[in-house]
């Protein structure tokens, strides 16, 4: 960019160069060491402004000044070339380099060498992106930089994916994302972009990289560039994805003769027991001959079927030495596995930069998107599917569909007859102005705008509601939000021999504004006509409202640079914020970092390792980055409205008043080394971190006694530590055969330090947070095992050792205990009330400090951690010649995942709800039995009591997300068809996962950040076949 | 040319020094600051009725689970309906939802909340301040009676919740105090505050709501005498607005038409019921609760699959021979005895109207009964039978004079009989066992209910992670 720039202002004024009597024309072709084109080469001669640019082929042409003159020719990813030219006629071959340490980077408002860099930051090119056969930008970036964990939602189109940057630092769900910056313009999200059109992405993780955008930046920074034009060198891109995705595996589901089982054994334990209706579940399917009773469904098998996905991307770019512009739409049409699931994108991007004259460029940067996404209520289709009576049809005999029967709503029905449809458009505007005002000195001043606007209809006919309830039910739902933010900055940059000195200082505006408006209703007079016009005579009144809320922020910034030769490098940012959301004295926030680096292969005494160590530099940061991202108004003590009481609407107090309501701060101290050895052949980033989050903003559970549910506060501090490395080289580097791999792994220590009262509390009913503990803790009841008689439960007084009861001719006699007869004291596990535990009850685990025999709420303890210890990836490419192979693993290791839907579904309350089948062949029925799940009826011993420590499974994986095998045609075929480019590629995403997790998927994610590690089945990642073509001209 | 550039500049520079402190200021649109709410009778009114709205959240599915489920008026309706089963059965634990007090107390912070602040409205019409604030007084003592039923001793509020500070976190005060000190107060301060003319509104509390809860009250304390005259009270006071139905079809139509949809209105003063029995009704209508807040009176006592509850076999065999009421309230449906008080026909011919069906929570022969009741405590057993006698008569039976018992204690039990028989679905049972004394006798042989501390309902175990001052029902928990 740099470089392009400075002869841009150089062609701007070709009189400058002199035409002198000596002086001769230079041409030829720009050629790589693997015989390609180097189109874009820049060609300089040395020691004035004259330069050009390779053409088509590589070819170029210079006037020189005169004969014996020196060039230098250089292109990205080649070393760079001098050479002294007599002949008229230079044909320059370049080579190849993996060093890229000369490459550009984009930081902060700006941009800086890789070389220059001193805070942690991971970068990830475009041709990554296009490897990695990416519909979305965190398709692209799992598993590519280290400490950046990225988890997908579910594998429902169209659906976001969660993404942390070195740990959790904070409570709560917005706050925890990172802020994006597109161009320069901050986002709300980026599912709008298409990955096709992005250039660069660069992850700022540490304080120093990321304190410039001070508030929003406690969780990092991500920077995408979008692809611009270069001038003279028109391009025409044209790509293909096409492919067919099925479900990766189907989870093990009780087929008719499971459930016939379970019926029968159900049955036993009723009429052994003397319970209820022993025949209640035979009643149904007592007339072996209907048939609607006695199929054999696998409703897995009914459901999912075939997905498929076309995305489209067509591409014009191209400029003149004034006008550099970029052009782009992108179409992706996904259908899901499950039907009437579908998402469908439109995207089109203006990217232009004008230069009107010597000091005043202007860049504006136009994108708008439309999408619409079909969508299924995932948790209700899947526990339907996965807990319905195999053996009950989903069709009448008459042929008309089921809809709901015994209360379980027909899977099949709910595809095909829900709806849930929600349109996006997504707009960004951005105009920035770049003013020269001195050689030195520069002023950027930009305003960008951007709107958002969804539209949600949803309908549930009247087919799939309960007999009881009225009809059917509808609602539409629109929000629409914008923001405008207003950025002006001087930067002022200058050396003197070998000191660089830079400094930035700047102001900016923004403003958010939301709007809701919601329409819901009941029972309308049809089921066909889905919009909301059908149910205006049924309005459900309290649901029905506009809603507005506002927010705004004002920030000073500064940044300064300093360094010697390179050597030597200092940065110092300090950036004060304001925001809106904060009461009067508590609204400004001040966010200083201070970053150093130190090159020291440059240094003397490293001479001796020049040889293979290119480049060695040690970094250290240190600042405070901030969080504000709590709901508008949450410092006031303020009242809304609430319920219709007979025609009154009621008005209550949304929240408590809270004093003090402050600024969530991360401390972060950041010490990394980089190196680079042979020539750029290996390169390792190794970063330590240490994370300290003061005044933790979360929504803190209240004793509901106060007459309110929660409030927002700062609520704790938690410290995440944690060590990253990144390897990346070319093992082989020859001709024609090019291999190069990269790996980076990820190890975090979370742990919350203190918490408001030193108060610990239970989160969502699962997670336990207290002083010492993890984000992610797992609470609950632990089970040993199932007794198996009832005598089994019998423990030595004192000790709590388990007693074998030993029975003589089918009557209990005595107790062993380490196989010896046992005479003392027997103590048992009871409930409170005293009533003991049976056989086939499961033997819970008492908590140490409770160790009483009375199981209770005191007996829970913490279980498990949602947390996993490692997480990385490893992504590798072979190249022969034209044909590529493309290989991207990431893992996550040393999670535990909460299987609350196989709980669910397990836990014997309603005799609808079919369970596994290991469950209906390994249950508990009479005394004696061996069993590893309880008696298939939950009464007052609560065996189904949530949580248990049996649902807690490993959550590790290792997943091969991307194979990528493509041939690029020859240059001689592609030249006939005159095409520059093309290629062939035939790709798997989410080929192959190894785990040990029983659900679905072990990778899913959720949008509060205390709420982590719970599965309630998601819809299921599909594994995914295409084959791609992509050509340019 | 590099005059301009300069211009330029300073144009911008000045555009975006707009970003100053007042810029900074957002105040709320769809939110109102509470420095200005409480501020005139609309603020009045609306802070008032959201009192009614929590309470009907609080009570749409505990109206049954507390004062129906506990005790012996329903036996487990469907498999599906394991919450229920497990209150019927005395199978309890502290994750139940109806261990949760959190809405209950949003009713008891709304109400501190227009007791603390209706007295500073300069209101048009001091009547009508003054009697929105004996409708807060009498809702608060209304929520703290459940309260104290259910859970026995439990924190107390008397003042609103407004600043977060650690005085939120209190321990639990003594029921007999809340009986005697916070609820018969405030009841006392209804009375003499509420609107006697031109308040005649069933759906919300009137002067006879405070006089039912007071009779509640004082038959709790065992003031009988009080509590006869407040029931007298309320049969003299305008027997055109409140009086006994004698008609059998009347007291059908009352529960299956009269309950069921009744249009909103927003007229204190129009009495817009035919029959004169309701004294305080939870008012549910579709537009106003959503299809998340409807009435479980129809979906939970209908329909083989998902029922909560039918009419148990105790209550049944209670029904004397020809008793008029029976065919009425039990309908044998689907392999079980469906309570049908609420309902006209079978399922498909009331779909539309089923769930906004209204709860009574006071009706007048249910002050008749607790007036006869208080009568043979005070030894006056023949006025006691009188009064007995008119709803027997009702419902075509013949009452038993007060010759043919021969203990009070024989009497009491007659008249709960017939309270039961009365009253059931109306959420009364459990806590007619609970004021007598009489739920280990009555419930012992059913789910063997027996031990000393087993009348009460668990606490949600969130209530004891959030606010460790509070301590478990001694029933439920271990006693380290």
């Amino acid at each position: 960019m740099m470089i392009s720039f400075v002869i841009t202002i150089t062609l701007l004024h070709p009189t400058d160069v002199s035409a002198q009597e000596s002086a001769f024309t230079l041409s030829g072709v720009v050629r790589g060491s693997d015989g390609s084109s180097l189109i874009g080469a820049t060609i300089i001669e040395k020691g004035t402004t004259n330069g050009t640019i390779a053409g088509v082929d590589g070819e170029y042409s210079i006037k020189l000044a005169k004969k014996g003159a020196t060039i230098s020719v250089s292109y990205i990813g080649y070393a760079t070339k001098e050479l002294t030219v007599n002949e008229p006629i230079v044909n320059i071959e370049l080579a190849a380099t993996s060093n890229t340490l000369d490459d550009v980077m984009v930081v902060a408002y700006g941009t800086m060498k890789k070389r220059d860099i001193t805070g942690s930051v991971s970068s990830i090119s475009s041709k990554t992106i296009e490897k990695k056969m990416a519909t979305s930008v965190f398709d692209a970036l799992q598993g590519q930089a280290s400490g950046v964990q990225i988890m997908s939602g579910s594998g429902q189109p169209g659906e976001t994916s969660s993404i942390k940057i070195r740990g959790i630092s904070t409570f709560s769900g917005a706050g925890v994302q990172p802020l994006y910056v597109v161009d320069g313009a901050p986002m709300d999200d980026i599912d709008a972009i298409n990955p096709g059109d992005i250039a660069s992405i660069e992850i700022l993780k540490d304080a120093a990289s990321s304190a410039m955008y001070g508030s929003r930046s406690a969780n990092g920074v991500i920077l995408i560039t979008t692809k611009v034009g270069e001038a003279n060198k028109p391009r025409v891109d044209f790509k293909y994805n096409r492919s067919w995705g099925e479900l990766s595996h189907k989870l093990p589901q009780a087929n008719r003769e499971d459930r016939r089982l379970y019926d029968s054994k159900r049955r036993k334990y009723f009429q052994d027991n003397n319970l209820g209706n022993p025949d209640e579940s035979f009643m149904v399917i007592q007339d072996s001959l209907n048939s609607f009773f006695n199929v054999d469904n696998d409703f897995q098998d009914l459901i999912f079927e075939w997905a498929q996905k076309d995305q489209v991307d067509i591409s014009v770019s191209g400029g003149s030495n004034k006008i550099k512009y970029y052009a782009t739409t992108g179409f992706l049409n996904e259908n899901g596995i499950v039907p009437n699931t579908s998402f469908k994108r439109i995207t089109a991007r203006i990217n232009a930069d004008y230069q009107a004259n010597d000091w005043l460029k202007m860049v504006s940067r136009v994108s708008t998107s439309y999408s619409q996404k079909n969508g299924v209520n995932e948790g209700m289709l899947m526990s339907s599917m996965l807990s319905r009576r195999p053996y009950f049809n989903l069709y009448y005999p008459d042929g008309s569909l089921v809809g709901v029967f015994q209360g379980q709503k027909n899977p099949l029905a709910q595809v095909l007859h829900a709806k849930d449809e929600t349109e996006y458009y997504k707009t960004n505007l951005y105009q920035a102005f770049d003013i020269k005002i001195l050689k030195d000195l520069k002023f950027k001043s930009s305003i960008n705008a951007n709107a958002y606007l969804s539209k949600r209809n949803r309908m549930t006919p009247s087919i799939l509601q309960d007999e009881w309830q009225t009809g059917n039910s509808g609602s539409h739902g629109d929000w629409f939000n914008w923001n405008w933010l207003n950025e002006n900055y001087f930067t002022y940059k200058t050396t003197w021999g070998d000191h660089n000195f830079s400094a930035l200082l700047g102001f900016s505006a923004q403003q958010w504004r939301g709007e809701s408006a919601t329409l819901a209703g009941i029972n309308s007079s049809t089921d066909y006509i889905t919009s909301m016009n059908s149910f205006s005579s049924n309005l459900i009144l309290n649901e029905t409202g506009t809603w507005e809320s506002n927010h705004s922020m004002a920030s000073v910034f500064s940044r300064v640079t300093y360094d010697y030769k390179g050597r030597y490098l200092f940065n110092v940012n300090v950036r004060r914020d304001g925001s809106s959301r904060f009461s009067k004295e508590n609204r400004w926030g001040n966010f200083p970092s201070v970053s150093a680096a130190w090159r020291f292969s440059d240094e003397d005494f490293m001479r001796f390792s020049r040889q293979a160590l290119d480049d060695a530099k040690i970094r250290v940061s240190y600042g405070i980055t901030g969080n504000e991202q709590i709901g508008d108004y949450e410092y006031m003590y303020s009242y809304s409205p609430g319920s219709i009481y007979d025609g009154i609407g009621g008005v209550y107090p949304s929240r408590i008043a809270v004093d003090n309501l402050q600024w969530e701060e991360t401390k972060q101290l950041n010490v990394g080394l980089d190196l680079s050895l042979f020539n750029g052949r290996l390169t390792f980033v190794g970063d330590y971190y240490d994370k300290y989050t003061n005044g933790l903003l979360a929504s803190y559970e209240l004793p509901k006694e106060s007459g309110f549910n929660s409030m927002r506060t700062n609520v704790g501090e938690m410290r995440n530590r944690g060590v990253e490395l990144a390897i990346a080289g070319d093992l082989v580097r020859t001709k024609d055969f090019i291999w190069n791999a990269s790996f980076n792994i990820s190890r975090n220590y979370n742990s919350i330090e203190k918490l408001s009262g030193g108060k610990p509390y239970l989160e969502g009913g699962l997670w336990w947070l207290e002083e010492g503990g993890r984000v992610g803790d797992f609470y609950g009841y632990s089970q040993i095992d199932i007794f198996q008689y009832d005598e089994s439960n019998a423990f030595a007084a004192g000790s709590w050792d388990q007693l074998t009861p030993i029975f003589e001719s089918g009557k209990f006699s005595h107790y062993t205990h380490n196989g010896a007869v046992y005479n003392g004291a027997v103590v048992q596990k009871t409930l409170a009330n005293g009533d003991p535990f049976r056989g086939g009850d499961v033997n819970w685990k008492e908590a140490p400090d409770s160790r009483n025999g009375v199981i209770d709420d005191n007996d829970r303890t913490v279980i498990g951690n949602a947390l996993p210890t490692f997480t990385g990836g490893l992504n590798t490419s072979v190249t022969y010649k034209g044909w590529s192979l493309y290989m991207s693993f990431y893992y996550s290791l040393g999670a535990e995942i909460y299987n609350a839907a196989e709980h669910t579904r397990n836990s014997f309350k309603y005799s609808s709800t079919t369970p596994a089948p290991d469950v209906i062949h390994n249950l508990w029925l009479e005394q004696g039995d061996i069993a590893k799940y309880p008696r298939p009826h939950n009464d007052e011993f609560n065996n189904a009591r949530y949580a248990n420590s049996f649902y807690l499974e490993d959550g590790s994986y290792i997943k091969l997300q991307n194979v990528r095998f493509a041939y690029q045609f020859p240059d001689a075929w592609t030249k006939s068809l005159k095409v520059k480019n093309a290629n062939l590629y035939a790709y798997v995403n989410n080929a192959l996962t190894w785990t040990n997790y029983t659900g679905y998927d072990p990778e899913f994610s959720s949008s509060n950040p205390l709420q982590i590690g719970k599965d309630t089945y998601r819809y299921p990642k599909n594994r995914e076949y295409g084959l791609g073509l992509s050509v340019n001209f | 040319m590099k005059k301009r550039k300069y211009i330029v500049a300073l144009f911008a520079l000045m555009f975006s020094f707009q970003a100053c402190e007042s810029f900074l200021d957002e105040q709320p649109v769809s939110e109102i600051p509470a420095e200005e709410m409480w501020q005139t009778a609309r603020d009045a009114k609306a802070g008032v009725n959201q009192i009614y709205g929590f309470f009907r959240s609080a009570t749409r599915t505990n109206y049954f689970y507390w004062g129906e489920f506990r005790g012996d008026n329903f036996e487990p309706g469907s498999p599906s309906a394991a919450d229920q089963g497990r209150v019927m059965d005395n199978l309890m634990t502290t994750d139940q939802s109806s261990s949760h007090w959190g809405e209950l107390y949003k009713v008891i912070n709304q109400a501190n909340l227009a007791i603390k602040y209706l007295p500073t409205i300069d209101m048009p019409s001091v009547s009508e301040r003054e009697d929105l604030l004996g409708q807060a007084y009498a809702m608060r003592a209304l929520a703290y009676l459940y309260a104290i039923r259910v859970w026995g001793d439990v924190p107390l509020f008397i003042e609103p919740n407004e600043q977060y500070s650690p005085d939120i976190y209190r321990s639990r005060s003594d029921k007999d105090e809340i009986l005697r000190d916070v609820i018969l107060e405030d009841l006392k301060m209804a009375e003499g505050l509420i609107d006697r003319h031109e308040n005649k509104e069933r759906k919300r509390i009137s002067i006879f709501g405070v006089w039912a809860i007071l009779t509640d009250t004082y038959m709790m304390l065992e003031e009988y005498s009080n509590a006869d005259q407040t029931v007298t009270k309320m049969t003299t006071y305008d027997p055109d607005f409140m009086a006994f139905e004698p008609d059998i079809m009347t007291w059908k139509k009352m529960f299956t038409e009269e309950l069921n949809a009744k249009a909103p209105d927003n007229t204190p003063d129009v009495d817009e019921y035919t029959t004169k029995e309701f004294i305080f009704v939870l008012h549910y209508h579709m537009e106003e609760v959503g299809s998340n807040g409807y009435s479980y009176m129809y979906q939970w006592f209908t329909g083989g699959g998902n029922r909560a509850g039918v009419v148990s076999e105790s209550l049944r065999s209670k029904f004397e021979e020809g008793d008029a009421r029976y065919p009425i309230v039990v309908k044998e449906y689907q392999g079980g005895f469906e309570m049908r008080k609420y309902i006209l026909g079978d399922i498909s011919s009331t779909l539309n109207k089923s769930c906004q069906i209204g709860y009574p929570i006071y009706r007048f022969s249910d002050m008749m009964l607790l007036q006869a009741e208080a009568l043979a405590r005070m030894s006056k057993w023949s006025e006691a039978l009188d009064l007995v006698k008119k709803i027997r008569t009702r419902a075509g039976l013949e009452t038993k004079s007060a010759v043919e018992f021969n203990s009070e204690d024989e009497l009491i039990d007659y008249i709960l009989d017939e309270r039961q028989r009365e009253l059931v679905g109306e959420g009364r049972r459990w806590f007619d066992l609970l004021r007598t004394g009489k739920w280990k006798e009555v419930m012992e042989p059913i789910n063997g209910m027996s031990q000393a501390g087993n009348e009460f309902f668990p606490i949600h175990y969130s209530h004891i992670d959030q606010n460790p001052k509070i301590v478990q029902n001694p029933y439920y928990v271990s006693s380290n």
